[in-house]
């Protein structure tokens, strides 16, 4: 049985943000950033929902999931503290994720300097493929060179700019909205995912296939602090798991 | 014996030469890179974890043998073979120099020797290959 917090239609208590945490979700203005018009359209062939059971299990038991890697290497969830910028914290985890898979020593990456300069330094809510774009274009500052939460713009700085080069994400894919089927084909094949609901007004990020009863679901981070969850993971199950935007991380730079 | 050690030249010459038509795997136990520590690197092309076996993703993505290598205080990375890794250390930018006969390729670098290979195709496999350098 997980730990963590198996979120469905009969129990949706921890989607409510604690205290002093929000969401900051807006809908992918899709005039702004069509599908696919970023990054790869999602063109891998579908692993059959036949094979999942099997699959996942053979996941647990080798300890392969792409949360095994995470927790072993000790990294934490982001923490959003009340900012409106999950919208940044989703993807800047996933591109955690897959440096930590790499093997690359864990950095705290900063999704402020993702957000702040985009909403120009206000307290706003975005979509996952915003953030997509600015980190394609810019990368992600360290949190030694810009704090997590911070909206000051005096934190940018061309030595900053010049580190956040060293974590961008260099291929990408776009996945179609609301198919189950490409999220969990990534993530068995442990390639971490971005994920927006517009049903709770949050973006959070994809990392393992679960089995959930007769059914499956996926494992989630959040960026509410390691005190939300089991240790800011939780799971939703396939109903509420299907994303309405969801972008996810291939190849960093090494750094 | 100048006859014995002709003839062991002429025997090593062959094996080297039609070893593999031989059914002889010549180990030339020279590490594929320079490094101090015990060193691993998987080099994949991440859009074709589709196409691979599902033992054989397993193994490159398991813990197990993380855990294996931090026992011997070794490194490792699992690198894209697109990645830009100018930024990353020497030991890393030399593996991705190496030449590969195909993807997902094994190297292995100790301060004694290595191994440059295709991934193993499951985990017993890969830890075996992985102790046989790291003892």
């Amino acid at each position: 049985m997980p730990r963590e917090p198996i979120i469905d239609d009969t129990n949706d208590s921890a989607l409510t943000p604690p205290p002093g945490m929000s969401t900051g979700l807006d809908p992918r203005d899709m005039g702004k950033h069509p599908f696919g018009g970023l990054a790869k359209p999602f063109d891998l062939p579908i692993i059959d929902r036949s094979e999942w059971y099997d699959r996942i299990k053979e996941m647990e038991d080798s300890e392969s999931l792409l949360s095994n890697t995470c927790d072993y290497l000790g990294m934490k969830c982001l923490d959003q503290n009340g900012t409106n910028y999950c919208w940044a914290n989703g993807p800047v985890y996933c591109v955690e994720a897959v440096r930590a898979g790499m093997g690359l020593t864990p950095t705290l990456l900063s999704p402020a300097s993702v957000a702040a300069p985009i909403k120009n330094y206000r307290n706003q809510g975005g979509w996952g493929t915003e953030a997509l774009e600015y980190i394609i274009a810019n990368g992600i500052y360290p949190a030694s060179e810009w704090p997590v939460n911070s909206m000051s713009r005096k934190h940018k700085s061309d030595s900053g700019d010049e580190s956040a080069q060293d974590f961008r994400v260099t291929e990408w894919y776009d996945l179609d909205g609301r198919d189950f089927n490409q999220l969990m084909t990534c993530l068995l094949l442990r390639i971490p995912v971005a994920v927006g609901y517009n049903w709770w007004g949050h973006e959070v990020s994809a990392i393992d296939p679960v089995i959930v009863g007769n059914g499956f679901g996926i494992r989630i981070r959040n960026s509410w602090g390691m005190a939300w969850g089991d240790r800011g993971y939780g799971i939703l199950t396939e109903r509420k798991a299907t994303a309405d935007d969801a972008v996810a991380p291939r190849v960093t730079a090494a750094t | 014996m100048k006859q014995l050690v002709n003839i062991v030249i002429v025997l090593a010459a062959v094996v080297l030469l039609f070893g593999d038509q031989l059914g002889i795997t010549t180990v030339i136990p020279t590490a594929p890179f320079e490094v101090d520590k015990f060193s691993v690197v998987i080099v994949e092309e991440t859009e074709e974890r589709i196409n691979l076996p599902r033992s054989q993703l397993t193994a490159m993505r398991s813990i197990k043998w993380l855990k294996y290598v931090e026992e011997k205080e070794g490194q490792w990375r699992k690198i894209d073979k697109d990645a830009d890794v100018t930024g990353d250390e020497q030991w890393v930018q030399d593996a991705l120099t190496v030449e590969r006969d195909s993807l997902p390729w094994l190297l292995i670098a100790t301060p004694d020797g290595g191994t440059s290979e295709p991934m193993p195709a499951d985990l017993d496999a890969f830890l075996e290959v992985l102790k046989s350098h790291g003892e």
